[in-house]
C-alpha cells in the first residue's frame, strides 16, 4: 500500500503540474492554432528576399458540410524556410505544410535552379513524399489568386496533376529522387501550367530541366511525345493517318521494356526494347481495306518511332537533359564504363560523351484493348 | 561518549513510523471467551450468551422441557425456517416421551434415535456455537451438557435463482449464482457429477466468520497451487469479508496491474468449465461472484455464446470483441495525438473536417477528449445510482447537454463527440474489463495529447508488458498467446468446432510458460522473482 | 531463489528484434563497402563471422553450465573478471543509451522538431527500464507481440514494394575487391551485441537440457540464421527499390521504404513503421539494461556491512543503470559527431571482438591454468605420507 501511495502520489502532482503549465509535451497545437496550406507558389523576385512564397490556405471558419474555402497569403524571403515563417506571421498560425497537393514554380526560379526547392522537398518530413509539382510560365502567383467566386486557377490544376510514380518530378517519390542521387543526376521535367482564356488553370506543355534547371518549354505536342516516351499514359493519346486513308486514335495504355546501356570503343549505346500497348479509341477509316490489325499496329509503330526520335533529339540532345534515365542504365547495366565515365557531360575537346550516345529504338506496338465495334481482322 | 552511527536516525525515524501506526490501529474488541468451552449449567451458557450478544433483540431462546430435563432452544430470528423447526424439532421433541435419566441419554437420541435434520453437529465451544447460531441453525443445550447440537434448518430469505445480472447469454443457462454458498454449491454440484469435483469449506475475516469454499477437480488441478491459496486465505489479515474481491488483492502477486490473473463470474456454467480445465474456484458466501485462478486474459472475450453459437459467427464476435476493447483504449487517445500531432494522416477531406469543427472551440484538444470523457463517465455513475424512475431522465439530458448544447455552443467539436460516443459503446462489449479500459482510457489521451503516436505507442507497450508480467499460480496471463501455443488458434481469436476442440482436452497446468505444479514452486511464490534489484 | 526463466522461442525472438532494431537504425556514410546484389551475398556471409564470435563463449559456457558469461568470467580471472563484469555492464548500459539516442535522433529531427531531447530520452528509457524492472519473463512474452506486428508490417512492405522493384539494380555494381566484401560482411556482424546478451541469459533459458541437449546451440543458429535472412531480404528490399548502395545511401532506408510504400487504406505508413521501430527500440533497450544488472551483480556483490558508493549502486541496479543510460542517451542526442563516433568504433568491430574473444579466451586459460593448479594440488596431497 505503501508503494502505491508513493507512487501514484508522484504520478499525480507530476501530471497535475503538466496540466498547470499548459506543456504542449512534444510542442504539438491543436488544430485551431494551425494553417492549412493546400497549394504553394514559389517566385523569384528581384530584391534582398528573392523568394516570393504564395500559399492557398484552407480557411477554417467555413462550414465542414459546404464547400471549402480558402485564402490566399503571400510572403517574401531568403529562402523557402524564410518565407514560409513570415508567412506563417502573417496568419498568427503555424502553417501546415502536410497536406499541400499542389506546388508550382515560376519560371525564373526554374531557370535559376530547384536545387534548393529540392532539398526542402526532400528533406522536409512535413512534405507527402507523393505532391504534384508543376512549373509555370513566368510568375506562378497569379494562378493562385482567385476571382469573386472565390476560385483560384490552381484549385483546377490539382486534379489535373495528380498523378502516381511518374518519372521526372522531383518530388513524385521519394524512391526515383534515389536513384537518381545514386546515378548522380538530376535531369527531369515537369508538367508546364498556365492560365486558358477563360482564367483557368491547364496543363499547357512540359518543362525539361537540366542538373536542376529549366532547360527548354515544350508544347503540348511535344509535351506528349515526352509522355510517351516516359509512358505516361495520361494524355497520351496518339492519332494515327491510315494508310488506306482515314485515322484511328489509340490511348497508350501501358509500356514494357527498358533502356539497355552499353558502350562501343567508350561511346555510350542504348538501345531502347519498348513494347507499347494501346487501346483503340477511335475508328475513322475504310473498313475493308485498314481494318487489319497487323496494319494498324505497323501505322502506330512509325508514328510512335517518329514521335519517340524527334522527342529524343529535342529534348535530350538539344536540351542536354537525361530524362529517359540514360545514367541509370548505364550505372545499371555497364557499371564498369559508367565508374570510368561519370563525368560524361563535361565537355572533352568541344563535346560531351552524352551528345555522342547512340540511340537504337526497337519499337513494338501492340493494339490490347478496343472498345469500337469494327471488325479487325487479325492474322 | 560514543558516536552515533551515521544511518542511525533514519531506522529510528523508520521505528517511531511503525509504532505510531500500531497505536493509531485500535483493534477490535476480542470475542471472549472465543475459546471458552461451553458449561454444564445452562443457565450460565444462556447468560454468557446473552453477554456476548450484549443483549442483541435477534436473538431467541425458548426454555422446553424435554422429558423431565430442561432444554433451550436458540435461534436468531428470521434465520430459522418455523415450518421446519415445528415439523422436525418441535413435534418429535413434544412427542418424546417418559423420562430420560440424565441428559447423556437426550445427547444419545439426538445422535443416534432421531433424524431431526439431515445437517446436525455437535458443538463444544462458544465460537463454534456462534458461527452455527449466525449460520442459520437451530440450537439446543441442555442443562447438564456441555455440548450443544446444532441443527440445519436455514430458513432464511434469500433471493431466488435469476439470469446473471452482469453475464447475459442469448443461448444458454439462465441461471446464475445466489447469496448463499450452499445454493451455489448444489447448482455446481448438479453440472459435475463426478466424486472428483470437491467442496473445502473455511472460513474468512476473523469478524465477518464468512464462509467461503474452494470448488476444484481433485484429479486436475495442481495439489501445490490448492495448497497455497488454502494457505493464504488462512493468513488473511481481514476482519470483514462481504465480497469475493476481497479476496483477490491476497490471491495475486500484483494487486495494482491493470489486469488481473483472477477472474470472476456469476454463472455456474462458465465455473463448471474452468474447474474441468483444472482451475481452483472460491465461493463466498453472501456474494453471486465466484474467484476463478488463474484467469487468462483473453478469457476475458469468451462468452458462453461464443459456445453455442456456430464457430464462423463465434470467430466473428470474437474479433469484435477484440477490436472494441482496443478501440475503447485507443481511439480517443489516437485521436488526439493525431489531431494535434501527426495531422499528416488525416486524408485530405477527414483533415477538412477536424479542422473546420475544431477551429472555433476554446480548449485545447486534449483538454475537450478528457472533459468530455469526464462527463461521459459522471453521467454513466449517476444513471448506476439513481432510482428507476428518474434514470431514464440521465438520458435525455446526457443527449441534450453533450449531443447538442454543448456542441452547438462551440465548447466542443462534433468528431469528438462522435468519439465518445463510439467508445462508450465499445467499452460495454467486454464488460470484465471495464474498469481497466476506463482508467486507460484517460492515461492514453494524457499520453496522446502531450506526447503524439510515441506517447500512444510506449504506453501501449508499457500496458503490454504489465500485461506480460501477470501471472497467477505461475500461469502467465497472456498464454497462450504468448507464450505461443496452437491452443490459441483453436479457442482464442476465434473457436474451432466442437467435434475438434472436443479431441484436445485443455489444462491450465499445460500451458506453455505455465509453472503451476513445479517442485519448485512448493510453498513459494511463483514466477518472476529474479528481479533486477537485491 | 526461483529463477526467472524463459523458453527457447522466446529468446529468439527476443535476441532477433533486438538485432533488427539495429539493422533498421542503419545510416549511410560508410566508405569501402559493396553495394547492389553483392551487399546482399555479404549479410549472408556475415553468418560464419557471427559463428566465429559465437565459438569462444560458447565454449566459455559449455565449461561452466549453469553459469552465465559474467559469473564464468568471474569465476576464472577473480577480481579482474569483476572488472570484466563491471565493463560489460557499462557496455550494455551505454549501448542501450545509444539505442535510445539514434531513435531520438531520427524522431526529433524529422518528426517533432519542437519536441525537447530530455523528455524523448526519459520516456523511452523510463518505459524501457520499467519493462526491464518487471523481469524477462515478462519482456519475453512481450517480444511475441512485437515479432507479430513486425512480420507485418514487413510482410506489408515487400507487398506494398514489390511493383516497384526493378531486378536490375541487383548487378549494378559487380566489381568489388574481396576486402571490401569482406569488411562489408565484418561490419554486418560487428554490431551483434545479442551474442553477449544470450551468454548472459543462458541460464535463464529453458531449452530442454533435461533431455541432454547441449543448452542454446540451437537457439543459436535458429536466431542467428533468422536474422541473415531477414538482413539480406532487407538489403535486397532497399536496393532493389531504392537502388544503389545502401551502405552510402541516405540514413534510415527502411523509413524510405515505409515512407514510399503506400497502402489502400493508409495514405502513409510511415507512422505504422515508427511505432514498430519503437516497439523494437524499446524491447533491445528492455534487454541491454536487463542484461546490464545481470553484468552489475556478478561485478559486486551487495553487503550490508561495507559502506561504499559502490555497494550502494550494486544495491540499487535499476536506479543506477537508468541514470546512466539516461545521461548517455541525452549526450549522445545533443551530439551527433559523438553518435556517429561512437556508431563507428562500435561497427569497426574492436569491442565486440575484446568482449566475445578476448575475454573468453582469457578467462579459459586462466580456468584451464587454476583447474591444473588444482589438479596437482590434490595429487600432492594424496602422494604425502
Amino acid at each position: 500500500m505503501g508503494k502505491l501511495h508513493k507512487g501514484s502520489l508522484l504520478a499525480l502532482s507530476v501530471l497535475f503540474c503538466l496540466l498547470l503549465c499548459g506543456c504542449q509535451g512534444l510542442g504539438g497545437k491543436s488544430p485551431n492554432q494551425r494553417s492549412v496550406a493546400q497549394v504553394m507558389a514559389l517566385d523569384l523576385v528581384p530584391g534582398s528576399e528573392p523568394i516570393r512564397l504564395t500559399l492557398r490556405v484552407l480557411d477554417e471558419e467555413g462550414s465542414p458540410e459546404g464547400p471549402a474555402s480558402f485564402r490566399t497569403v503571400q510572403a517574401q524571403g531568403k529562402t523557402i524556410t524564410g518565407a514560409l515563417g513570415e508567412a506563417g506571421r502573417q496568419l498568427g498560425k503555424e502553417i501546415f505544410l502536410r497536406d499541400i497537393r499542389l506546388v508550382l514554380l515560376g519560371e525564373g526560379l526554374c531557370r535559376k535552379g530547384i536545387d534548393s526547392f529540392q532539398n526542402f522537398m526532400s528533406q522536409s518530413y512535413q512534405i507527402r513524399p507523393r505532391v504534384s509539382v508543376a512549373a509555370v510560365r513566368q510568375e506562378a502567383a497569379p494562378l493562385l489568386e482567385a476571382d469573386d467566386s472565390g476560385e483560384a486557377p490552381a484549385d483546377s490544376l490539382v486534379p489535373l496533376l495528380e498523378w502516381n510514380n511518374r518519372p521526372g518530378n522531383p518530388a513524385v517519390t521519394v524512391m526515383e529522387a534515389e536513384r537518381l542521387r545514386s546515378a548522380g543526376e538530376g535531369d527531369c521535367f515537369l508538367s508546364l501550367a498556365s492560365l486558358d482564356g477563360e482564367g483557368k488553370g491547364e496543363v499547357s506543355g512540359a518543362a525539361v530541366f537540366r542538373g536542376g534547371r529549366l532547360a527548354r518549354l515544350l508544347d503540348v505536342r511535344e509535351a506528349e511525345q515526352l509522355r510517351l516516351l516516359a509512358a505516361d499514359p495520361r494524355q497520351s493519346v496518339v492519332v494515327v493517318s491510315l494508310p488506306g486513308g482515314g485515322s484511328a486514335s489509340f490511348r497508350l495504355t501501358g509500356r514494357k521494356g527498358r533502356l539497355h546501356g552499353s558502350s562501343v570503343q567508350n561511346i555510350p549505346q542504348f538501345t531502347s526494347k519498348f513494347t507499347f500497348e494501346f487501346q483503340l479509341l477511335e475508328f475513322d477509316g475504310n473498313s475493308e481495306d485498314s481494318s487489319n490489325l497487323e496494319e494498324l499496329e505497323r501505322a502506330l509503330e512509325e508514328k510512335v518511332k517518329g514521335e519517340m526520335e524527334e522527342c529524343i533529339r529535342k529534348v535530350v540532345f538539344d536540351s542536354g537533359a537525361d530524362v529517359m534515365g540514360m545514367a541509370v542504365s548505364q550505372r545499371r547495366d555497364n557499371a564498369e564504363w559508367w565508374n570510368r565515365n561519370r563525368d560524361w557531360r563535361k565537355e572533352r575537346e568541344g563535346e560531351t560523351l552524352f551528345e555522342k550516345s547512340v540511340f537504337y529504338l526497337d519499337i513494338k506496338c501492340r493494339i490490347t484493348q478496343t472498345d469500337v465495334s469494327i471488325p479487325l481482322i487479325g492474322t | 561518549m560514543s558516536r552515533r552511527k551515521p544511518v542511525a536516525w533514519k531506522k529510528c525515524l523508520q521505528q517511531r513510523l511503525e509504532q505510531y501506526r500500531r497505536e493509531s490501529y485500535i483493534s477490535p474488541p476480542s470475542d471472549v471467551p472465543r475459546q471458552d468451552h461451553l458449561k454444564s449449567s445452562l443457565l450460565e451458557n444462556m447468560i454468557a450468551l446473552r453477554q456476548q450478544f450484549s443483549n442483541s433483540s435477534d436473538l431467541l431462546n425458548r426454555e422446553l422441557t424435554v422429558c423431565g430435563l430442561k432444554v433451550q432452544l436458540v435461534a436468531c430470528e428470521g434465520m430459522v425456517s418455523l415450518q421446519s423447526l415445528s415439523e422436525l424439532l418441535a413435534e418429535p421433541l413434544n412427542a418424546l416421551e417418559g423420562q430420560m435419566s440424565s441428559p447423556q441419554q437426550l445427547l444419545d437420541w439426538f445422535r443416534g434415535q432421531a433424524l431431526l435434520a439431515l445437517d446436525q453437529k455437535e458443538v463444544c465451544t462458544y465460537s463454534q456455537l456462534f458461527q452455527f447460531l449466525m449460520s442459520g441453525f437451530a440450537v439446543i443445550m441442555a442443562d447438564g451438557l456441555d455440548t450443544a447440537v446444532c441443527f440445519g434448518l436455514q430458513g432464511f430469505n434469500f433471493r431466488s435463482i435469476s439470469e446473471p445480472s452482469a453475464e447475459v447469454n442469448v443461448r444458454g443457462s439462465r441461471e446464475g449464482f445466489v447469496e448463499p454458498l450452499r445454493i451455489n454449491m448444489t447448482m455446481i454440484r448438479r453440472r459435475i457429477k463426478s466424486p472428483r469435483l470437491k467442496f473445502e469449506l473455511m472460513t474468512a475475516g476473523s469478524q465477518s466468520r464468512t464462509d467461503i469454499c474452494l470448488v476444484y477437480m481433485t484429479d486436475r488441478v495442481s495439489e501445490d497451487f490448492v495448497n497455497q491459496t488454502r494457505l493464504r486465505l488462512q493468513q488473511l489479515p481481514m476482519d470483514i469479508v462481504l465480497e469475493s474481491s476481497y479476496l483477490q488483492p491476497f490471491l495475486e502477486k500484483h494487486p495494482y496491474s491493470f489486469f488481473s490473473g483472477i477472474g470472476t463470474t456469476e454463472r455456474p456454467d462458465t465455473l463448471c468449465a474452468k474447474v474441468a480445465e483444472g482451475r481452483l474456484a472460491i465461493l463466498v458466501d453472501g456474494t453471486p461472484f465466484a474467484l476463478i485462478l488463474p484467469y487468462l486474459f483473453h478469457e476475458n472475450f469468451q462468452t458462453v455464446d461464443d459456445y453455442t453459437h456456430r464457430p464462423i459467427y463465434a470467430a466473428f464476435a470474437r474479433v469484435l470483441k477484440y477490436l472494441s476493447f482496443y478501440m475503447t483504449i485507443l481511439l480517443p487517445g489516437l485521436y488526439v495525438a493525431v489531431a494535434v500531432h501527426h495531422l499528416e494522416l488525416l486524408p485530405h477531406a477527414l483533415l477538412r473536417r477536424v479542422m473546420a469543427a475544431e477551429a472555433s472551440t476554446p480548449f485545447p484538444l486534449m483538454f475537450e477528449a478528457l472533459i468530455i470523457q469526464l462527463i461521459y463517465e459522471l453521467m454513466r455513475e449517476a444513471g448506476l445510482r439513481l432510482p428507476r424512475p428518474v434514470g431514464h431522465a440521465i438520458g435525455i439530458v446526457g443527449a441534450l447537454v453533450i449531443g447538442d448544447a454543448a456542441v452547438s455552443a462551440g465548447l466542443i467539436g462534433s468528431p469528438m463527440v462522435l468519439i465518445v460516443a463510439l467508445t462508450a459503446i465499445t467499452s460495454f462489449v467486454v464488460p470484465s474489463l471495464y474498469d481497466s479500459v476506463t482508467v486507460l482510457k484517460f492515461l492514453f489521451i494524457l499520453a496522446g495529447g502531450f506526447f503524439g503516436l510515441f506517447g500512444v505507442t510506449l504506453g501501449m507497450c508499457s500496458l503490454l508488458l504489465n500485461l506480460c508480467s501477470v501471472s497467477v499460480g505461475g500461469v502467465p496471463a497472456t498464454a497462450p498467446a504468448t507464450p505461443f501455443n496452437p491452443y490459441s488458434l483453436r479457442d482464442m481469436f476465434m473457436r474451432s468446432g466442437w467435434r475438434f476442440l472436443g479431441k484436445y482436452v485443455f489444462h491450465i497446468e499445460d500451458v506453455p510458460g505455465s509453472q503451476m505444479g513445479d517442485k519448485r514452486l512448493h510453498g513459494q511464490e511463483s514466477a518472476g522473482e529474479e528481479k533486477m534489484d537485491g | 531463489m526461483v529463477k526467472t526463466r524463459i523458453s527457447g522461442s522466446q529468446a529468439v525472438v527476443l535476441l532477433f528484434l533486438s538485432r533488427m532494431f539495429a539493422l533498421l537504425t542503419v545510416s549511410g556514410g560508410r566508405d569501402g563497402q559493396v553495394g547492389g546484389g553483392l551487399a546482399v551475398l555479404a549479410a549472408l556471409c556475415s553468418f560464419l563471422f557471427q559463428l566465429a564470435l559465437f565459438l569462444p563463449g560458447w565454449l566459455l559456457a559449455r565449461r561452466h553450465p549453469g553459469q552465465n558469461f559474467a559469473e564464468a568470467v568471474t569465476g576464472c580471472l577473480g577480481g579482474a573478471g569483476r572488472g570484466v563484469s563491471l565493463l560489460l555492464w557499462l557496455l550494455l548500459v551505454l549501448l542501450a543509451g545509444m539505442s535510445a539516442a539514434e531513435f531520438e535522433h531520427f524522431l526529433v529531427s524529422a518528426v517533432y522538431e519542437q519536441a525537447p531531447r530530455l523528455l524523448f530520452a526519459f520516456l523511452f528509457l523510463a518505459a524501457a527500464i520499467y519493462g526491464a524492472w518487471l523481469g524477462l519473463e515478462a519482456f519475453g512474452r512481450f517480444a511475441y507481440f512485437g515479432f507479430t506486428v513486425f512480420a507485418l508490417l514487413a510482410v506489408s512492405l515487400c507487398f506494398s514494394l514489390a511493383g516497384d522493384f526493378q531486378t536490375g539494380e541487383l548487378f549494378a555494381q559487380t566489381s568489388a575487391s574481396p576486402a571490401s566484401f569482406l569488411r562489408t560482411a565484418w561490419s554486418m556482424a560487428a554490431g551483434d551485441i545479442e551474442l553477449l546478451c544470450f551468454f548472459l541469459l543462458l541460464p535463464s533459458l529453458r531449452t530442454g537440457e533435461d533431455k541432454g541437449a547441449p543448452a542454446g546451440k540451437g537457439l543459436f543458429f535458429a536466431w542467428n540464421g533468422l536474422y541473415t535472412l531477414a538482413a539480406a531480404g532487407f538489403i535486397l528490399l532497399t536496393v532493389g527499390v531504392l537502388g544503389g548502395n545502401p551502405s552510402t545511401g541516405q540514413s534510415y532506408p527502411f523509413y524510405t521504404l515505409a515512407c514510399a510504400a503506400e497502402g489502400s487504406l493508409l495514405a502513409r505508413t510511415d507512422a505504422i513503421h515508427m511505432s514498430m521501430w519503437g516497439i523494437l527500440g524499446l524491447l533491445r533497450c528492455c534487454l541491454l539494461l536487463y542484461c546490464a544488472s545481470i553484468a552489475l551483480r556478478c561485478a559486486v556483490t551487495v553487503s550490508s556491512r561495507r559502506k561504499s558508493l559502490l555497494n550502494w549502486a550494486a544495491g540499487h541496479r535499476t536506479a543506477v543503470t537508468a541514470f546512466i543510460a539516461f545521461a548517455a542517451a541525452l549526450l549522445l542526442a545533443g551530439s551527433p559527431a559523438a553518435l556517429n563516433g561512437l556508431r563507428r568504433i562500435w561497427g569497426g568491430g574492436i569491442p565486440i571482438l575484446c568482449v566475445l574473444a578476448l575475454f573468453p579466451a582469457a578467462a579459459l586459460v586462466a580456468g584451464a591454468v587454476r583447474s591444473k593448479k588444482r589438479r596437482k594440488e590434490a595429487a600432492g596431497h594424496g602422494e604425502a605420507p
